[in-house]
């Protein structure tokens, strides 16, 4: 993604604009692809507009293509697209963010074993060019999650609430207590409670600059995966329904919704033909991409920090 | 229905298993479906012996604790990575460019980070400091790594059990 700050209007929307996303398109991208590929250059759209007219089917509905970019040009190609970029007013001061989400599935691993903690970082790093992170001068700034997960093989795992205090200490070890107890009671901190159980709950908090320390701590988040039964990301029977769902010619469509969750519950409890929904507890931390910092993260966890703060249930009990 | 929901009743605190345990009785043993929804809506239950009570649910009674979670296994991972450059991009691999973005990825969510940027304020356009999230910046969705490759799984053991089989372009 780029981010052009120089658009930014307090209050406004941060949404490009079509002379904008045209401007990018025909006066950046299009002449530097133009100077490095020129043999491919037929491939690309001669304007933005005629690429929006390409792209649009006969019911109006969009189909999104791509075109590749080689990693032999990739330099060449950030170079002069800066100088480009920097050419025109509302494009300049802008910057790249580079995001990989949901890398969790392939770098899980013992935190006590050296050799899996360095394979599982190889492989959250394989498309980044680690020598050139972070070049002379650069004001290049690196962010990666690390998180431990604590797993029962027949429970349902939830933070305890009277244990927030303790966890923060474990994930930002450099703040005082005292600092961070003054620190769940701003805005910054935020309590999940589970279920409508107060003595249940996860946490998020974003860290004040003064407490980040040398790890850079910016956000830790602590939370449990029961909500993968019926967390979705579309509108579906498990959202927030309001009380006018309720009136004669919709509550039917509520009471669907109920009979849906009353079957998913049933159904995670384990007592009938699939095995029970149980639930982990989550620790994550945003900091720093620094290996004197991601190598040591969260590499002891304690038996006594998970009597303290994790408590189990049955799945019937807890579904 | 009782005088809801006024009156002073003695608090009683129980397990989330006995909670279950006296909702499941009502409803499906009793079939007592009025002191059912006062019991888990509203707090209220009356015991065998005729007592009233006002029931909290506490989640700490009867649940496995201390020594009991000794089998509690502990995995670590690294879940995002997020980087910000100005001059350069490095990354291994071809790189995919949408020449239109899609629309819908041109809202981006909070990461939690964020950054100073001067702005001008007032008649003399003087600047000053503002630190803002992502969120609130324009960008475009630009190159994302390359994935060409798709995985499918045939079945053909079941393409022939069944007596159609449907050849989907």
């Amino acid at each position: 993604m780029i981010f052009f700050p120089k658009l930014y209007v307090r209050g406004e929307s941060p949404r490009m604009s079509q002379a904008n996303s045209a401007l990018l398109y025909d006066r950046c991208i299009r002449p530097t692809i133009h100077e490095l590929l020129p043999l491919t250059i037929s491939h690309w759209p001669i304007s933005y507009d005629a690429c929006m007219r390409r792209i649009r089917d006969s019911r109006g509905q969009f189909h999104f293509t791509t075109l590749d970019i080689p990693d032999h040009i990739l330099d060449d190609f950030t170079e002069r697209l800066r100088n480009r970029l920097d050419a025109h007013p509302e494009f300049r001061d802008s910057f790249f963010v580079h995001e990989w989400r949901g890398i969790k599935g392939y770098t899980g691993h013992d935190p006590v074993d050296d050799v899996a903690c360095d394979t599982a970082i190889d492989a959250a790093m394989e498309d980044i060019a680690i020598l050139d992170m972070y070049p002379p001068d650069s004001e290049n700034a690196w962010f990666i999650d690390v998180a431990i997960e604590l797993s029962s093989p027949d429970k349902v795992l939830q933070w305890r609430t009277d244990s927030h205090l303790r966890i923060l200490q474990y994930a930002i070890p450099t703040a005082e207590r005292s600092e961070l107890a003054r620190e769940m009671r701003r805005r910054s901190f935020h309590k999940d409670i589970s279920s409508h159980l107060y003595d249940l709950a996860g946490l998020r908090m974003e860290v004040h600059p003064r407490l980040q320390g040398a790890q850079q701590i910016h956000y830790v988040n602590c939370y449990t995966t029961d909500k993968s039964a019926t967390y979705q990301l579309h509108r579906g029977a498990f959202r927030r329904h309001r009380a006018e769902e309720l009136f004669p010619h919709k509550i039917q469509g509520v009471l669907k919704d109920i009979a849906s969750l009353s079957d998913i519950y049933d159904k995670c409890t384990g007592l009938h033909a699939h095995p029970a929904q149980l639930s982990n507890g989550r620790l994550e931390v945003r900091l720093a991409l620094r290996p004197e910092h991601v190598t040591h993260k969260f590499r002891n966890v304690t038996p006594a920090f998970i009597r303290n703060t994790i408590v189990g249930f049955h799945p019937v009990d807890w579904w | 229905m009782p005088p809801y929901p006024y009156e002073q009743l003695p608090e009683l605190s129980m397990s989330l298993r006995t909670f279950n345990r006296i909702a499941n009785e009502l409803l499906f043993e009793q079939e007592a479906v009025t002191q059912f929804i006062n019991f888990v809506l509203a707090g209220r239950w009356v015991n065998d012996a005729g007592q009233p009570y006002r029931v909290n649910i506490d989640p700490l009674l009867d649940c496995y604790s201390g020594d009991d979670l000794n089998d509690v296994a502990v995995s670590r991972d690294f879940d995002s990575i997020i980087g910000i450059t100005t001059n350069n991009m490095p990354l291994n691999g071809t790189l995919a460019i949408y020449p239109v973005p899609n629309f819908r990825d041109s809202l981006v969510r909070s990461n939690h980070l964020t950054w100073k940027i001067q702005i001008l304020v007032g008649f003399e356009s003087s600047q000053t400091d503002e630190h803002i999230g992502p969120d609130s910046i324009a960008f475009t969705y630009f190159p994302r790594m390359r994935h060409s490759m798709f995985l499918c799984i045939k079945y053909p053991t079941s393409a022939w059990a069944s007596s159609t089989y449907v050849k989907r372009p």
